[in-house]
């Protein structure tokens, strides 16, 4: 147990913020001199995945490859990758967090950027039902081709920014030498040697939210911490209050249960679907969650506190 | 690449419940508000030794980094301050056990601040 020894050392590190991808993306390097290479490799993978996977962009390979639904198309390395871990993604939660809930986010209004989604009222779902399911998608990794049936819409929402998160840090990390944090509207990826007990992460129910606003700061020291909350990225669509996590399995919004749930895992992409699964699965994510042995702490709409797998209270 | 969609093996859980520690070391010296409960726990976890001198700084792109407890009032405060390359640190410091309470006024504060906010995927 480290508190035995004695504290960290006050540290110095330096950041950069940008607004990308309707959100804000921050790096922070533990050498100020790195500051402004690390800001332009995270730009790079940003662009980079945006113009691969984007479905608000007629120019991105995602729409692209949805405009050829039905045929097995070979696609770039990025895409096939974003795609795999999508499908991955829904394979470990048994479907609780699934890329073919494209049709049902539109059918409940977000169907353009967010900030425009934000601005009008949407008119009322469809209700739609459940969603295709991830299995429908096929990928072949010799050929790097897909196939997705015709109908089906892609959304990749829950695991592409994460995986932005990890692949930045990385590179960063591997290219510059030093410790790097990367963060994309609170999912949180880092690489190389953190600074003293680790990097500090405050929680908080929106990302946004100023330093004095956050509920608890923790550090992390490896791999990622994300969270998702059913309160922050919200609009109104038939006179009712939306949500971006869609339950596969209805094609409607996840009930509200938990307000913020927030974990720690070997990856952001691990992290963040994990924290989005337990928004779907509601209270069964009590159940649930601990079987992937990763730190995790929720938060219910009526502000009472949950934490698993050795989240400190 | 980062292997970002790797599952978590038995290795990785190990690594887990290593960050786990740390998170609870940090977290719990770090936490807003909760500077009494820090003292107990400190004292029944540490027996001998709390409290670390610990300072932020901060503009617009830089920030100080720490999670330590701070010992008032006769903490003395200083921030490295980075080189071009490399940072300077602050010798922590420390002294005679801390014996808060919770019904007592609170005797250790923290200050740690968040390089960054993790929470809803916020618009702005």
């Amino acid at each position: 147990m480290t508190v035995t020894s004695a504290p960290a050392p006050t540290e110095r590190v330096e950041r950069r913020t940008f607004r990308a991808i309707g959100t804000t993306a921050t790096v922070v390097v533990r050498r100020p001199h790195q500051a402004e290479r690390a800001a332009a490799l995270l730009r790079d993978e940003i662009d980079a995945m945006d113009l691969a996977c984007s479905r608000f962009r007629a120019d991105s390979e995602l729409c692209g490859l949805l405009a050829h639904a039905g045929q097995s198309v070979v696609v770039s390395a990025r895409l096939f990758e974003a795609l795999d871990v999508g499908c991955a993604a829904a394979a470990r939660t048994q479907g609780a967090v699934d890329p073919t809930v494209g049709n049902a986010l539109e059918d409940l209004g977000y169907d353009r950027d967010f900030e425009a989604v934000a601005r009008r009222v949407a008119p009322a779902p469809r209700a739609l039902g459940p969603v295709a399911g991830y299995g429908h998608i096929h990928l072949s990794a010799p050929t790097r081709t897909v196939r997705i049936p015709r109908g089906v819409r892609i959304d990749l929402g829950a695991t592409a920014k994460a995986l932005i998160a990890d692949r930045a840090a990385a590179r960063i990390g591997a290219a510059l030498g030093g410790g790097v944090l990367v963060s994309l509207g609170g999912d949180v990826a880092v690489a190389g040697e953190p600074p003293g007990e680790g990097w500090p992460v405050g929680i908080a129910l929106d990302s946004a939210a100023a330093v004095d606003e956050v509920h608890q700061v923790v550090t992390v020291r490896s791999g990622g911490l994300a969270s998702s909350s059913t309160t922050v990225r919200t609009w109104v669509a038939g006179g009712r209050r939306m949500h971006h996590i869609v339950d596969p399995a209805t094609g409607r919004c996840a009930p509200p249960y938990w307000s913020l749930v927030s974990v720690v895992a070997p990856s952001c992409v691990e992290a963040n679907t994990l924290t989005t699964a337990a928004v779907v699965w509601g209270p069964a994510a009590l159940d649930r969650l601990p079987a992937y042995g990763c730190p995790a702490r929720l938060v219910r709409h009526d502000g009472s506190v949950v934490v698993l797998g050795g989240w400190p209270a | 690449m980062s292997g970002g969609h790797r599952q978590s093996s038995a290795a990785d859980r190990r690594r887990a419940q290593d960050r786990v520690r740390v998170l609870t070391y940090a977290a719990v010296v770090a936490a807003m508000g909760g500077t009494a409960l820090v003292g107990v726990v400190a004292a029944e976890e540490h027996p001998g030794a709390s409290a670390a001198p610990a300072t932020t700084t901060g503009s617009s792109s830089s920030t100080s980094t720490s999670s330590s407890t701070t010992t008032a009032p006769s903490a003395a405060d200083t921030a490295g301050q980075g080189g071009s390359s490399s940072s300077q640190t602050t010798t922590p410091t420390t002294s005679a056990p801390t014996t808060t309470t919770t019904t007592s006024p609170p005797r250790t504060t923290t200050t740690t601040e968040p390089v960054v906010v993790s929470g809803g995927s916020s618009s702005r």
